[in-house]
């Protein structure tokens, strides 16, 4: 099985650098962009397993990200980030939009994100029976 | 017959309480005392051989006599007393000048040069010419002043009040300036000041002059208190007031204030305060005329201090609303704030995090040690530009939100305020896609204002501005001289608003906003920032086109160069 693919999507070049880093030490293979629209061509390119997108974007944001990939690609896997605390809305309004997870910044754990991610990834079905 | 006339005296003494009467009297006495010896005069004449020195005493009878006329009004020869003294003065001037000039040019010059007489007495006449009206208002200040106490000019009195204390809204100030008036004009020995703690119903001495009171606080229901209000009458010890007999309790308070009489302040029948007045310099009574003068002064100033304790209210719910405001529009920040703070942490999080995972999981084995620390100086870096980014915004905020206590007036760089307040809505109005375009001068010179108004009414405007565009949109900010002043133009592409609506954007309360987006207050408190640091506030605005502010700043050094 190839390694699992990743697109992280964030305004903050210093965010993504360290997701970047960290994921691919642990044997993913991830893209990064920082605007939406940028993210979503890589998307359409790489067709990567799983997503991870900030929710306030320039230009086009999360929201719009995260529908036009479940829209395009169901099986690819979406994780927003937010740096929202809005009691829950915001969130449960993501996973209704069929967000595969939702996790506030600052990220609590890069475990816990890193396993969400295995979880994510694990979920998809093997390509190969 | 003598005896008798003594004893009537001494017992008028002890009886009279007026001290002017007393002192009348006193000296009376003392006098005539001092007299009794000079009959000893009379014994060589019954053939015993003795040197008469009994017209000593005779000579401290009439001095002391003359001195109770002048200081005491024994008798009433103060106009001629007056007159005379004046006149004496001024004869004794003239006399003086033509002598000293004589002496000068005939006696003391003459034995160096010979001075014709035409030219000292020429010179004589002139000096006096140049001094005699100024030396008659010395003097008749002087005999007014040391001699007549009395006398205080009405008018004079009436004027200042009128002109300078009853305007005061400082109530502070005007407290402190009617008891100074007060004393200084009706020379007073002492004057004070009660009014009512409207929260304590106390009665506090909130001025005094000539009294040792300190913090002396009355209550309402005392005597003293009660008596003023339910006769809405004045208390006195002198003249017509003297003769009323006032309990014990209320003469107490009087001795304490040291006044002769109390005056009522009253506001729709409700007593607000008392003017105390002290013994007159001169011992003299309280008239009715002065009476007839004192009345309306206190009831005047009851007025002016409810109008000083209104405004002092009112500014104090105003810069209450204001802050309210301000609070108000930093929560709906929070979501950029939050953007500038949150992002920062959790890039530091993550990369002190991503190393110490790196580590657990033996992802570092086999990296050689320059590696690793161009790696763990790299993620120090990263984490102190970011501790940077997360402190800056936090103190902008702080600062922000803090009430202004008192506004100063310093040289403020108007494109540095721009770029401050740029930093705390920037964030929020990019990640509603609007876009901020600046034109600024860069050499515009710096205006004097309160930094932080400034801050304040450029956020509101900014914000009003990104919260009438749908997005997306631009805000411009434009700044430049014009004429003397430093304007500040902000424009934005938003929905714009009719006439009716322009006309209202500054009263208070009025929005459009949703509820709980607004107060109403922003812009009646910007305006009442922009006035109160000089400047000027103006609009233009078109439906469907957007709309524009100008704010005008007088620039001291434009003003000056073209002086």
């Amino acid at each position: 099985m190839a390694n699992p693919t990743m697109v992280a999507i964030d305004d903050e070049r210093e965010f993504t650098r360290t997701i970047d880093q960290f994921f691919s030490a642990r044997g993913f293979t991830v893209h990064v962009a920082m605007t939406g629209t940028s993210g979503l061509e890589l998307v359409m390119y790489h067709k990567p397993d799983v997503v991870l997108v900030d929710l306030k974007l320039p230009g086009m944001d999360g929201d719009e990200v995260l529908q036009a990939i479940k829209k395009d690609y169901p099986a690819t896997k979406v994780i927003v980030i937010t740096a929202y605390n809005d009691g829950g809305k915001t969130r449960d309004r993501l996973l209704a939009l069929g967000a595969f997870a939702h996790f506030d910044k600052p990220i609590s754990s890069l475990r816990d994100l890193f396993a969400t991610v295995q979880k994510a990834v694990g979920a998809f079905p093997p390509a190969t029976p | 017959m003598w005896l008798r006339g003594f004893y009537l005296l001494y017992k008028q003494l002890g009886k009279e309480e007026v001290p002017l009467k007393r002192a009348q009297i006193k000296y009376s006495l003392l006098a005539f005392l001092v007299a009794v010896p000079a009959t000893i005069d009379y014994i060589p004449k019954y053939g015993v051989e003795f040197y008469p020195i009994g017209f000593t005493f005779a000579l401290l009878f009439v001095l002391m006599t003359a001195y109770a006329i002048v200081r005491h009004q024994l008798m009433d020869i103060e106009v001629l007393v007056k007159r005379t003294v004046v006149f004496a003065g001024l004869v004794t001037a003239v006399v003086g000048v033509v002598s000293l000039v004589a002496f000068v040019s005939q006696d003391v010059l003459a034995h160096y040069v010979a001075v014709p007489k035409w030219i000292s007495n020429i010179l004589s006449a002139a000096i006096i010419a140049g001094l005699y009206g100024r030396l008659r208002d010395w003097l008749v200040n002087a005999t007014d002043t040391y001699l007549f106490q009395k006398k205080y000019d009405v008018r004079q009195l009436l004027k200042k009040f009128t002109d300078e204390v009853m305007v005061q809204l400082n109530l502070d100030q005007l407290v402190k300036m009617t008891v100074e008036t007060l004393t200084q004009l009706m020379k007073l020995d002492s004057c004070s000041l009660l009014l009512i703690n409207k929260d304590s119903r106390k009665f506090q001495l909130v001025a005094a002059k000539g009294i040792e009171a300190g913090k002396l606080e009355l209550d309402e229901v005392e005597p003293f208190m009660t008596f003023l209000r339910e006769t809405h009458e004045p208390i006195g010890l002198d003249g017509e007031l003297g003769k009323i007999k006032f309990p014990e309790a209320v003469t107490n308070r009087l001795k304490e204030l040291k006044a002769r009489l109390c005056l009522p302040m009253e506001i729709h029948e409700e007593l607000v305060g008392v003017l105390c007045l002290g013994k007159k310099k001169s011992d003299e009574e309280f008239t009715k005329e002065d009476l007839d003068v004192l009345s309306p002064v206190a009831k005047t100033l009851a007025i002016a201090v409810s109008n000083a304790q209104l405004v002092e209210e009112l500014q104090k719910t105003q810069a209450e609303a204001a802050q309210k405001e301000k609070l108000a529009v930093i929560g709906t920040l929070s979501a950029g704030i939050n953007h500038e703070i949150c992002n920062p942490l959790g890039i530091v999080k993550a990369q002190c995090e991503a190393f110490l995972l790196d580590q657990q999981d033996g992802i570092l084995v086999g990296k050689t040690s320059q590696d690793l620390m161009d790696r763990m100086s790299s993620i120090l870096q990263v984490a102190l530009k970011q501790i940077d980014r997360a402190t800056a915004i936090t103190q902008k905020l702080s600062n922000f939100a803090k009430p202004i206590k008192e506004p100063t007036a310093q040289p403020v760089s108007i494109p540095q305020e721009i770029d401050e307040v740029l930093l705390l809505v920037g964030h929020d109005l990019k990640l509603d896609k609007i876009e901020v375009v600046k034109e600024i001068d860069p050499n515009l010179p710096s205006i004097l204002v309160d930094r932080r108004q400034l801050q304040e009414v450029l956020f509101n405007i900014l914000r009003n501005a990104g919260q009438a565009i749908k997005p997306p949109g631009t805000i411009t900010v434009r700044a430049h001289t014009h004429q003397n002043d430093v304007r500040v133009i902000i424009s934005d592409t938003g929905s714009g608003m009719p006439p009716e609506t322009l006309n209202k954007i500054y009263n208070p309360f009025f929005t459009t906003k949703e509820p709980g987006k607004g107060t109403g207050l922003g812009l009646f408190i910007v305006r009442q920032i922009v006035e109160r640091n000089k400047g000027r506030i103006t609009v233009e605005s078109t439906v469907g086109k957007g709309t524009t502010f100008y704010l005008d700043f007088p620039a001291p050094q434009l003003a000056g160069a073209v002086a």
